[in-house]
């Protein structure tokens, strides 16, 4: 009897030990001299080429359907271990969306900003966001572009600009970005002619750079996984893709 | 008893939210912070409205009933007129916060005349500015607390003086809560001291082993002493500190940063020398010469940020009220007029009050200041079945960041809700667009939820045509039935264009809409 108290002892110890481990992982500064890094989802390492978002440095998502999402993406796992995200612009966001991608609701806040002054807002923000999402909906003059660059680059914030509406996709950051991730290719899974629903789409993703973002990397991703929330580099599970398709039935509500 | 307690008058008008916003009398009003009420009109409380009530339920219980978003700017604004006519009587009027001020009448009570007199002719001062608002309740009593307490306990608009040497027969009585220490007066009823006078009656050695300094300040008021006792006051060395600006600022925003950055210099100055500040002096002086000064008082200490937003509301009673200046203000000053040993602040490690997200919420503000006030939106979870519903932007106003928000509607089960992943981009209005059979028909839904022809292709917003690859639906929901204005029937679809785009589409009343896109 003693001897099986003691083994549950001991996993109990294990236990709180990997909760402990995970504490020390949160509670330890963010920015040691070394790592000057926000993290991003495991399966979105392979696209980093320091393993995560660079501080004070400016990454571009584009390309085609999906980019929002991949950008949103992005900066799920930074929000979920502290850091508060900035939208500007994107005011149409579905939030619901956002929450589904991984990223922490509490530490989001939603601009609405006025071309006039959209530069001078979106400095105010990088001096206390760790991460602002820009989606201009004009075009951003280059010694503009590179005045927020520089400022992102002393506060350590990262600067992510995401494209604007469909029919914008093809203005682009007027400077030269750190890390430019681009949706290559989207397929959709689940909807078919009459029956089903959008459940997940692979989406292919280029990372092209400068330094050390230099060599071409690729990713295949899956997006969104409806039950693990986060993005996964398996596809979703056999049982989930052969079960019957849920059609929300006709019914009085209320 | 060692010194005798400072004389002091309290002005409180209960409902100052409610008085500031202008409702003329009688109409059920309600002021709502962060959706909860914080002070509801006479009219409405009589239709059941309560303080905390949610805005749906004062809604519920009265229909009519006015809601107006809090704004402490108006009421600092509103209440500045008060403390500008209170001046005729002393120089130091000492702010606690919109609504409610006091001074001390040592001086004033002997020039008008004795505190009875004074009493009423302050009444009648602050009936003339405010035209007459029902419920301003003034108190005069030994010490602030009592005079704050005498205040609360006047009825009919009549002053209610406790003549000198009184107060702590005065509080005796009276509920333990009235401490406002909900942590403690919790104790101390679950331990059955129930009333002032039995927690003065218990030892304060007693009191120190188990409560701590702060449970000792709160024994002493309950005594009708000072919080402090007066040998442990600190004389307030020289520690003003003023900033100049230049070019003078005509706006209160543009002083409220120079503001907040004068009050971190001011706070770490004192800090330094282990003080903190419980009463400031705020002086500011514009370009013509012109200059204007209050004293704010606190309970406990002032941080950075309070005397910040003392600052702003100062000044949004003088740059909007009736005597504006005529110059930009080019000068600020802090004034510590009463120090105290600061007893430090540990912030929380797991939950309770930190500096987590100090950063953002003060370049919000900026924003705010920048692009106005509903420019900055914050999200909260709300029940719903369309996308947009599910989760919703309120204006940063309407929340409070530091406390978590309360758990909504959104776990519940929403039948007929779409399926996850929810789209991306949501059009705030929903956008045109035509869908045709492969014959070149338009698609609709009989009205037994059948479609009429398969949709081939889309348009979107009179664009190209594109085809659709595969879809869904419809999937029919019937909202809101009983309500002949907020009544919806609509059948959604999902759709999968030719450029890879997931769309949520919708048919109402025979037309098509682009409700949403899954980008």
């Amino acid at each position: 009897m003693p001897g099986a108290n003691t083994s549950t002892w001991i996993t109990g110890i294990e236990e709180r030990r990997q909760k402990l481990s995970e504490i020390v992982e949160r509670t330890r500064p963010v920015t040691l001299a070394g790592e000057r890094v926000l993290p991003v989802l495991p399966s979105l390492r392979t696209l980093f080429p320091d393993g995560g978002l660079l501080r004070g440095s400016t990454v571009a998502v584009d390309g085609g359907c999906g980019a929002t999402s991949l950008a949103l993406a992005v900066t799920a796992a930074a929000s979920r271990a502290g850091s508060w995200v900035a939208v500007v612009g994107l005011s149409d966001l579905g939030l619901a969306a956002v929450g589904e991608l991984g990223v922490d609701l509490h530490r989001i806040a939603v601009i609405t900003p006025i071309r006039s002054s959209w530069a001078t807002v979106v400095a105010a923000l990088i001096d206390a966001f760790d991460l602002v999402v820009v989606a201009p909906s004009h075009a951003v003059r280059a010694t503009q572009a590179r005045r927020l660059a520089a400022r992102a680059r002393e506060r350590g914030t990262v600067l992510l600009n995401v494209p604007g509406r469909l029919q914008d996709r093809a203005r682009r950051w007027p400077e030269e970005v750190d890390l430019r991730l681009t949706v290559s290719a989207v397929a959709w899974e689940g909807l078919a002619r009459g029956y089903g629903h959008l459940r997940t789409r692979r989406l292919t993703v280029q990372a092209t750079g400068r330094r050390k973002a230099s060599r071409p990397r690729r990713a295949d991703l899956w997006l969104v996984d409806a039950d693990e929330g986060v993005i996964s580099m398996e596809p979703p599970r056999e049982q989930e893709s052969s079960r019957d398709p849920e059609v929300a039935p006709l019914r009085r509500v209320g | 008893m060692s010194v005798a307690q400072v004389r002091t008058l309290v002005v409180w008008c209960p409902d100052w939210p409610l008085t500031s916003s202008g409702i003329p009398d009688g109409v059920p009003a309600a002021v709502v912070l962060a959706n909860r009420v914080i002070a509801c009109s006479p009219a409405a409380r009589e239709r059941g409205v309560t303080r905390g009530l949610r805005r749906r339920e004062a809604q519920g219980r009265c229909p009519e009933v006015e809601v107006i978003e809090r704004d402490t700017a108006r009421e600092a604004r509103a209440f500045e007129s008060v403390a500008a006519a209170l001046e005729a009587f002393t120089p130091r009027v000492e702010m606690i916060r919109p609504g409610l001020c006091s001074f001390p009448t040592l001086g004033p009570s002997r020039c008008f005349g004795g505190d009875e007199s004074l009493a009423q002719q302050v009444r009648e001062m602050v009936d003339e500015v405010t035209g007459g608002v029902p419920g301003c309740r003034i108190g005069l009593a030994d010490g602030p607390f009592a005079a704050r307490l005498a205040a609360r306990r006047c009825r009919d608009s009549q002053p209610y003086v406790v003549a000198r040497g009184t107060s702590p027969a005065f509080l005796a009585p009276l509920p333990v809560t009235s401490l406002d220490a909900p942590a403690l007066t919790d104790v101390l009823l679950r331990l059955g001291v129930g009333t002032l006078g039995a927690f003065a009656a218990l030892g304060a050695a007693d009191v120190a082993a188990r409560f701590g300094t702060e449970g000792l300040g709160l024994h002493r008021l309950a005594a009708g002493r000072d919080e402090r006792p007066s040998d442990t006051r600190v004389p307030p060395p020289d520690l003003e500190v003023s900033t100049g600006l230049d070019p003078p600022a005509d706006r209160v925003d543009q002083v409220g940063f120079v503001a907040k950055a004068l009050a971190d210099r001011f706070n770490d100055e004192l800090g330094r020398r282990g003080l903190a500040c419980s009463r400031v002096l705020i002086v500011a002086e514009t370009e013509s010469g012109e200059r204007m000064e209050r004293l704010w008082r606190h309970e406990g200490s002032l941080g950075a940020t309070a005397i910040a937003q003392r600052v702003r509301w100062q000044l949004e009673g003088w740059l909007t009220g009736g005597a504006t200046p005529t110059g930009g203000i080019v000068r600020l000053l802090l004034v510590p007029d009463e120090v105290l040993p600061a007893a430090g602040r540990q912030l929380g490690f797991w939950g309770g009050h930190s500096e987590e997200g100090e950063g953002p919420r003060r370049a919000l503000a900026r924003v705010q200041g920048l692009l106005g006030p509903d420019s900055v939106r914050v999200p909260r979870r709300r029940g719903g079945r369309s996308p947009g519903e599910q989760v919703v932007l309120v204006p940063l106003d309407s929340v409070d960041l530091a406390s978590p928000p309360p758990a909504g509607d959104s776990d519940q089960p929403w039948p007929g809700r779409l399926p996850s992943p929810s789209p991306v981009v949501i059009h705030p209005e929903p956008v045109p667009c035509e869908v045709l059979s492969r014959d070149g028909e338009p698609v609709g839904v009989s009205g037994r939820g059948l479609l009429t022809a398969t949709p081939a292709r889309v348009s979107i917003a009179g664009g190209r045509w594109l085809e659709v690859m595969a879809w869904a639906g419809p999937w029919t929901t019937d909202e809101r039935w009983w309500d002949p204005v907020a009544h919806r029937r609509r059948a959604r679809f999902q759709v999968l264009t030719s450029d890879d785009a997931g769309r949520l589409l919708s048919l109402e009343g025979r037309r098509w809409w682009e409700e949403a896109v899954y980008d």
